[in-house]
């Protein structure tokens, strides 16, 4: 190892949301003056609008930061971590360009779910753990219970464990400390060939798709020819630097170093994140470990609101998949919709937060189909087709089996709401598998649960059983045969395919006849009387009926004042935009949002 | 020469009902005096040049309210600046409570020749509920003086009032026609934000009002009064000159507070504060709206369906460049149990008219 590789840390920070990760990031930056406090604009990681609002990461921003100790100077590349379950596979990414890992806790919270799904990531990654008690400014807060719980439930030395508060800048010196002291010094060999880990990538309007990199041997520089291991592709490598927190172009990136590679890459798609970037001259033998091409989860369809923005939605969403490589999306075109897009997603969060860019970012108004996850269907031929779309569904006639994927779900929560977590569950159709207290207030439970489930009202429905306490963890862990089938909602006598869903057997004569009552009270009258049925393979379950409206007139055009009428027809006017025109019937758009969150009860 | 209707505002009222949102109310005779002031000095500024007055609304508030010869003042004064027709139609509204033989008679001598009494219902306990200030029993005095002068009778009635039946309704227009009133108005009760019937948190029924209409529709047309428009109803020849020139987009004067006006091709409205008004700050908007333009197509649209004889598809298409039956083609066919077309001409059904806001919508450019 060279005295340069000697004075470089590599670390992460794990935290639960709202343990005050991006807080403690913003204070680290600011304790070694990396930016000036006047600059430092509140949680400075946090870059995208959408991040800042909700309190969580979703992009990597790797930060590089100065800090002397014992009169030495050493380089401190902080990696941020998204916080969300839907996005393991980016922490795992970002957890193997490190040495270290902090892991905040809340030192009135306590240990948390999503905490130690990554902290046990961090561990499986050879990471050295540093755990840090945060909020000790709280009057709730209780440092040393928790610190307790930290050895206890994660298995660490924690006894001298900085307690601070990132919010009031208290003790943050004692973390930098112990950063410099217990996070090992990156190893590798800056005179091998280049190997470097993408752990993320973004895209810049002049510089293309820029590679986020954690160098592992060798050097790069501009002019180096790179290429990208898993696709094969060579390029010209144009700029590497540094963020401080701003891109900075530096000369070069050395083994150890952390910093970003522009090379001119027209795509996001090739700079997969997990690639390895070598020498295309020299490369290397063997390429890092881990690499996996991302799956979407769920699917649902995108269409806009107003059909005359078809164009808008598609340029949308190929910018959008510049820089989120793990958005999926097909041309889809609905009966009921009109043109659209077929989108797949890492999981619920990543489908609301495209959604919410797409409308924020690009001004779109948008209706959403309820989300799908991926069926395997088993046809009478042999042949198997995976059906992400309810329409796409094979008749019965043709169908052997279905299967669907199934999770296995951890449920944290305090023992005082196990009882209505268990029912939950067990409406969700869910297995139950082990428990376990972890202490006398967390009880960890074990389901085997269809995914499906958890993408139909599944948060909701355990956030507000456990007063916001139980937290879910979840992993994909297989497909299970199960008894699907297509639940239509006819409306004026015709299936309208936006409104189908694929549902299990027991389950669809309830959906069926709530998704009846609420389209009965969102569909608002029309001259028509309008029936609206659920059937089950042509078998008709539900009925209601929106009556023909009777009035619908202003009386009186009162001294000759035509501007109230002609107000009231252009909001009349206006309103018929956001109807969708379904045979003779029209439907709001807001109509096909509401049925998403429906209680079956 | 333009034909020119001229709407006058008067914002007077001896009590306000309980379901008014307009500009009325109850002031002082200093208010009043000063009003009508500003009032002769709005219509003295005006260019009757080019334009014979065809029509005097009018309108509150309640015009029997105030001094008679603050009308007959004004009606001179129109008089003396401008062309007036010889088949000239002037109206005034007035109160049951309010009206007199007194008043009767200078508004004859001054050349009114169409009264329009606010009824609203012959129910006494539903006048109460809304806080009309008359009874029935009020109104039928009335009339019987009013009979004694004009021949050219209205009266307004509501639809949907509270606990209003279809009795009620029935019972109203009977008395009417008992009366010899010869036009009939009939309003649907709307709530207004602020207003005492809003704050008791009364709501219309909707489809019962319909009903009412519905009912009401029938029994006016069995006793002779033709529909003319959505609301209106009248004997042979009693139709109101001045409302039509409403729904024709033909030309109108407003003056006084809160009126509306519609010629040279400009729609102006003036404010509705009182004493801005008085203080000669008296338009307070003015839109531009050329005559061969997408907004004139619309509301050559939207108030001649209110109608019963509807448009002229002909006038539609060479005037305003829309070819209703081509563009539309579909959505008429959807619509027909709701709207006719024939002699080129495009209008509602019965089913139609209450209907109309949905229809109009569906059948704009």
């Amino acid at each position: 190892m060279t005295d340069r590789q000697k004075k470089i840390r590599n670390f992460c920070i794990i935290a639960h949301i709202d343990h005050g990760k991006s807080t403690l990031a913003d204070r680290l930056i600011e304790q070694t003056q990396t930016v000036s406090s006047r600059e430092l604009q509140e949680q400075l990681l946090d870059s995208m609008d959408l991040e800042r609002e909700r309190g969580i990461t979703i992009k990597l921003t790797p930060v590089r930061m100065y800090y002397t100790h014992n009169g030495e100077e050493y380089e401190l590349n902080l990696i941020d971590t998204p916080g969300h379950v839907d996005f393991t596979f980016e922490v795992s990414r970002s957890l193997r360009a490190c040495e270290g890992a902090i892991l905040v806790v809340d030192a009135a919270q306590g240990v948390e779910a999503q905490t130690l799904a990554n902290v046990y990531l961090a561990i499986d990654n050879n990471l050295e753990i540093l755990p840090v008690i945060n909020k000790i400014d709280l009057p709730s807060a209780r440092p040393e219970i928790v610190r307790q719980e930290v050895e206890d439930v994660v298995g660490i030395d924690a006894s001298d464990s900085p307690l601070v508060s990132a919010k009031e800048g208290i003790n943050i010196d004692q973390i930098l400390q112990q950063i410099v002291e217990k996070i090992p010094a990156p190893s590798g060999d800056e005179n091998a060939p280049l190997k470097c880990l993408i752990f993320d990538s973004y895209y810049d309007n002049y510089k293309g798709a820029v590679c986020l990199v954690r160098v592992i041997d060798g050097e790069v520089k501009a002019g180096t020819k790179i290429k990208m291991m898993a696709s094969g592709k060579t390029y010209d490598c144009v700029e590497v630097g540094i963020f401080n927190p701003k891109p900075t172009p530096i000369s070069s990136l050395k083994a150890g170093n952390v910093g970003y590679i522009a090379a001119s890459i027209k795509a996001i798609a090739e700079t997969a994140p997990g690639d390895t970037v070598t020498d295309a001259n020299n490369p290397t033998a063997q390429p890092c470990e881990g690499y996996k091409e991302v799956q979407p989860v769920v699917y649902s369809g995108v269409f806009p609101v107003d059909g005359s923005r078809y164009n808008d939605l598609k340029d949308a969403l190929e910018r959008l998949k510049l820089s989120d490589a793990a958005l999926f999306y097909e041309p889809e075109v609905s009966a009921a919709l009109g043109f659209g897009f077929r989108c797949g997603f890492l999981g619920l969060l990543h489908m609301e937060i495209i959604q919410e860019r797409l409308e924020r970012e690009y001004n779109l108004d948008l209706i959403t189909t309820a989300p799908s996850v991926t069926y395997k269907v088993h046809k009478t031929n042999g042949e198997i087709v995976t059906v992400t779309n309810p329409c796409n569904l094979p008749p019965t006639t043709e169908t052997a089996f279905i299967e669907e994927p199934v999770v296995s779900a951890e449920i944290f929560t305090p023992p005082a709401y196990i009882g209505s977590i268990m029912e939950l569950c067990q409406d969700k159709r869910g297995i139950f598998e082990d428990m376990q207290y972890l202490d006398s207030n967390r009880v960890k439970m074990k389901y085997q649960m269809p995914l499906s489930e958890i993408v139909f009202d599944f948060f909701d429905g355990l956030k507000s059983r456990s007063r916001g306490y139980a937290s879910l963890d979840y992993e994909i862990s297989g497909y299970s045969k199960s008894d699907m089938v297509k639940l239509d909602i006819l409306l004026n006598g015709e299936i309208c395919d936006a409104l189908s869903l694929i549902i299990h057997r027991e389950k669809a004569t309830g959906r069926g006849r709530t998704l009846a009552e609420k389209l009965k009270e969102v569909i608002p009258r029309q001259l028509f009387e309008i029936p609206i049925q659920a059937a089950i393979g042509g078998k008709i379950i539900a009925r209601e009926t929106v009556k023909a409206m009777r009035k619908d007139v202003l009386a009186k055009c009162y001294g000759g004042d035509v501007t109230r009428k002609k107000k009231l027809l252009e909001k009349q006017k206006e309103g018929k935009k956001r109807m969708r025109q379904f045979g003779s019937v029209e439907i709001p758009s807001e109509a096909f949002m509401s049925i998403l969150k429906l209680d079956d009860n | 020469m333009n034909n020119l209707g001229i709407y006058i505002h008067v914002p007077f009222c001896n009590g306000k009902c309980y379901y008014c949102d307009f500009t009325s109310g109850l002031y002082s005779d200093d208010v009043k005096r000063e009003y009508f002031i500003a009032l002769s000095k709005e219509i003295s500024a005006f260019d009757f040049n080019g334009y014979i007055v065809d029509s005097i609304y009018f309108g509150g508030g309640t015009p029997t309210s105030v001094n008679e010869t603050y009308v007959s003042e004004i009606i001179s004064l129109i008089k003396s600046l401008s062309n007036l027709s010889k088949c000239c139609e002037i109206s005034i509204e007035c109160n049951p409570e309010s009206f007199t033989r007194a008043k009767a008679i200078v508004y004859k001598n001054s050349g009114i020749n169409r009264l329009s009494f606010g009824l609203q219902s012959a129910n006494d306990e539903i006048l109460k509920k809304i806080g009309r200030l008359h009874r029935a029993n009020d109104f039928v005095n009335s009339v019987k003086i009013a009979n004694d002068y004009f021949d050219n009778i209205s009266a307004d009635i509501m639809l949907g009032l509270p606990a209003q039946t279809k009795k009620d309704v029935l019972d109203t227009i009977t008395l009417l026609n008992d009366t010899e009133v010869k036009h009939i108005s009939a309003y649907g009760l709307k709530i207004e934000k602020g207003t005492p019937l809003e704050k008791s948190g009364f709501v219309v029924d909707e489809d019962y009002t319909a009903d009412l209409y519905d009912c009401a529709v029938k029994l006016l047309s069995q006793y002779g009064y033709k529909r003319y428009e959505v609301s209106n109803f009248a004997k042979p020849d009693f139709e109101c000159k001045h409302n039509i020139k409403y729904w024709s987009r033909e030309e109108y004067v407003g003056f006084g507070v809160s009126a509306h006006s519609f010629y040279n091709e400009k729609r102006k409205a003036n404010t509705p504060n009182i004493f801005e008004y008085i203080n000669g700050q008296t338009t307070i908007s003015e839109e531009i709206i050329k005559n061969n333009s997408m907004e004139s197509l619309e509301e050559y649209l939207f108030l001649g369906l209110r109608t019963s004889k509807g448009i002229n598809l002909k006038t539609l298409k060479e005037v305003y460049g829309y070819d209703l039956l081509k563009e539309k083609n579909n959505e008429i066919l959807n619509l027909r149990d709701f709207i006719e077309i024939e002699d080129n001409r495009i209008f509602l059904k019965d089913r139609g008219f209450y209907v109309m806001n949905e229809l109009i919508v569906r059948l704009m450019p």
